[in-house]
């Protein structure tokens, strides 16, 4: 079919305002914000797969007859909400159409006495989260993306919040889920506490990436805003001490809110005058009705002590609350200054971890040429294990070139030595078109499983080609 | 031929969190002792500028010089790893660094006792008491040209090219005389970053250390002495009126001022 007959088409559907064409919005819709795009646009690049257009959706029914007439034409397309993605999971390829979101943005309905909130696939997090502040709620979650993220992307990414160890990753907050797919049948998984009833088909969409569907709708999880709180801030001299603190922590029963442990490069950057050379940081935050912060306040603060790590008090937990999504507002900061610089988040069990965070830190700092930092923190902890979250940053010659070749080895070095440890290659932000090339090894024998469920559900392959699984 | 950028470290007072901007029961002191010392972000830019200018001709070297005690040295380390050929600390009591004056005098004995500078770059003010008085003081002592807002400079053929911002425009001067020049911050102008390999390499670099107190050369009487009385935070005071009835705008608008500037009379 031809591009002009495809976007009338749309425009009879949508309405010609709501069908973009314009290529400078094209241009900009042409990727998310993965470090790399950052510092290649600083040296010129400018993406050659333009989509054909952009489709700003209002209601699932748009969403239905859009997705109908893109699978029975095989026309790539790439759903998009906040357009926060940092794994390339939003490139469009030429020719694709992206199925914009943002503007179906209703809250739904709070339902107070089932603590659960509905909202549409464009809502914003920040929004949904002082809707319920107001009436006395919280959503639990808190990414660093907060600004910028929408609950559809949150969803389909698999996302989790800072105050993860407590309230749960999105797997655990999301309740029930409504969207169409790629053949255009609209989907939806009631409300339910637990079930047991065949597979949990939520778990489709939840890290689906735009691979197996659009999301109209969710239905998350609220909790009460905590009643009291306790933040206490500790120095340690080694970071496995760290890891040591954190897991004996968890795996008595104990969920701190916010579970932190910065490494001391990190430490030193952000918490400088409180702490003395080479010492890392631990955060924790305790919440939840009245006593029970206090509760495990003092218990976390008795294992602390018994690995003889130092009291900071609670200003550094005030610091970390007060600027922790300060980036949001200078994500390009870095590549302004012709660094390469991003972040990789892994997982792995408690007997591995210590082991990827070690050897990652001294490969990157031996085989990188023009390495500006590596740094590692764990915030987000498991009664198996815990994820770290590499930062990196390296100056390389001004080129789009030579700016993927120190990215592609930054992130190789960490790729490699997470599956080498059997840990996971993405902890929170996904696969995107980035890491999709390390699947195979990453779920080794049953990426046969991940291959039948998108041949299954996008038999055209139209879904967001090349997210979870490489174009071969 | 020497190019000077004098740098100062400064608390990152973004990091200061909304509630600790309170004055102490003496009324002399706000606690930011928490924040991080950083170089003083105007500095950072006039850095920048004088390694840009050092890529671009091997004829020209580069110094920065601190004013302060031995934590004062980060950010000349952090210079040092960026490519920058010497740093110099000049050592003092804190109580002599208080007024642009007095920096600028320290300054003057430094920079008189070196014949091969030819230009010193100072940021346009410090985080820390903003006089934005410096370069100027110090230029007057050196009987220097002086030029002040500027947010570029290039050397090429043996001139230095001077760009400074107006109120009206932008003004390109091109010199071959010493100045003292104030850098106000550039667009997309950030100082580069430091490698690893080079950062290790700073730490071994020699510091030229010059302790003023022990050498006595600037004459005591020299030294202006400020005495804080005390410290207020002044509440935000904002307020919107609206405009309506296009033809009468400029009416309103006159009788406002008029009002406003009566009120700061009395």
């Amino acid at each position: 079919m031809e591009k002009t007959e495809v976007i009338n088409f749309f425009e009879t559907v949508l309405g010609k305002e709501r069908v973009v064409t314009n290529e400078e919005v094209l241009q900009e819709f042409a990727t998310d914000i993965t470090g790399l795009r950052m510092v290649q646009k600083h040296f010129g690049w400018k993406s050659e797969n333009l989509a054909s257009c952009i489709l700003k959706i209002h209601t699932k029914e748009e969403a239905v007859e859009v997705m109908k007439f893109i699978n029975e034409n095989k026309i790539v397309s790439i759903p998009r909400t906040g357009g926060s993605g940092v794994c390339l999971g939003l490139e469009t390829p030429s020719h694709s159409v992206v199925i914009d979101l943002s503007e179906m943005n209703e809250i739904i309905e709070i339902n107070e006495d089932n603590f659960t909130i509905t909202a549409q696939a464009g809502v914003p997090l920040q929004v949904l989260e002082e809707t319920l502040n107001k009436k006395g709620y919280t959503s639990g979650h808190f990414p660093q993306s907060l600004p910028l993220a929408q609950m559809g992307g949150l969803v389909a990414t698999r996302s989790i919040g800072q105050f993860s160890t407590l309230y749960g990753g999105i797997e655990d907050l999301l309740v029930g889920i409504e969207g169409v797919l790629p053949t255009g049948e609209l989907v939806y998984i009631k409300n339910n506490p637990r079930k047991s009833t065949g597979p949990d088909l939520r778990h489709i969409w939840l890290g689906s990436e735009g691979a197996f569907g659009v999301i109209t709708e969710v239905t998350v999880k609220i909790f009460k805003l905590p009643e009291e709180r306790v933040m206490q801030a500790f120095a340690i001299e080694e970071f496995q001490t760290g890891l040591d603190i954190i897991k004996e922590i968890v795996q008595a029963g104990w969920k701190p809110a916010v579970t932190r442990l910065h490494d001391k490069t990190e430490a030193k950057e952000s918490y400088g005058p409180f702490i003395k050379e080479d010492e890392g940081v631990l955060l924790f935050i305790s919440e939840g009705p009245q006593g029970f912060a206090s509760l495990e306040g003092n218990a976390v603060k008795t294992v602390c002590l018994k690995h003889k790590a130092r009291e900071l008090g609670s200003k550094p937990l005030e610091l970390w609350l007060a600027h922790r999504n300060d980036i949001c507002d200078h994500l390009d900061m870095y590549a302004k200054q012709g660094a390469v610089a991003d972040t990789c988040e892994i997982s792995a069990m408690w007997s591995d971890i210590g082991k990827i965070y070690n050897e990652v830190i001294a490969r990157v700092a031996k085989e990188v040429p023009y390495l500006v930092a590596v740094t590692g923190h764990s915030s987000h902890s498991y009664v198996q294990g815990t994820n770290i979250y590499f930062m990196f940053g390296a100056m390389c010659a001004p080129s789009i070139e030579a700016a993927e070749k120190t990215y592609n080895q930054i992130f190789g070095i960490i790729m490699e030595t997470t599956l080498k440890y059997n840990g996971s290659i993405a902890h929170h932000h996904g696969v995107g078109r980035y890491r999709s090339k390390w699947m195979k090894q990453e779920l080794g024998s049953s990426y046969e499983m991940l291959k039948k469920l998108k041949k299954a559900f996008d038999p055209n392959g139209i879904m967001n080609q090349g997210v979870l699984i490489p174009v071969e | 031929m020497k190019i000077i950028s004098c740098i100062k470290q400064v608390y990152d007072l973004d990091k200061v969190l909304e509630n600790d901007w309170v004055v102490d029961e003496t009324s002399k002191n706000i606690d930011i002792s928490y924040a991080n010392l950083i170089m003083n972000p105007y500095d950072e830019t006039a850095l920048e500028l004088m390694l840009r200018m050092t890529d671009s001709s091997k004829e020209l070297i580069s110094e920065v010089v601190t004013i302060g005690n031995q934590k004062s040295e980060a950010i000349l380390r952090k210079a040092l790893a960026i490519g920058v050929n010497y740093a110099t600390r000049i050592n003092v009591k804190e109580q002599d660094t208080t007024t642009p004056f007095n920096i600028a005098s320290l300054l003057h004995h430094q920079i008189t006792s070196d014949n091969d500078i030819q230009l010193v770059l100072c940021g346009r003010q410090s985080d820390i008491l903003n006089h934005g008085q410096t370069g100027q003081i110090l230029a007057q002592k050196l009987g220097w040209s002086c030029f002040t807002n500027v947010f570029n400079i290039k050397y090429e053929n043996n001139y230095f090219h001077i760009s400074r911002l107006l109120n009206d425009g932008i003004e390109h001067i091109k010199t071959k005389e010493k100045a003292v020049i104030t850098i106000t911050q550039s667009p997309n102008m950030f100082l580069r970053m430091a490698t690893l390999m080079n950062t290790m390499k700073a730490k071994q670099k020699p510091i030229k250390l010059i302790d003023l107190n022990e050498t006595a050369k600037v004459k005591k009487n020299s030294l202006e002495e400020y005495k804080l009385d005390k410290l207020t935070i002044e509440k935000s005071n904002k307020e919107c009126i609206f405009l309506t009835n296009d033809k009468e705008i400029s009416l309103q608008l006159n009788e406002l001022i008029n009002n406003y500037l009566n009120k700061e009379a009395i």
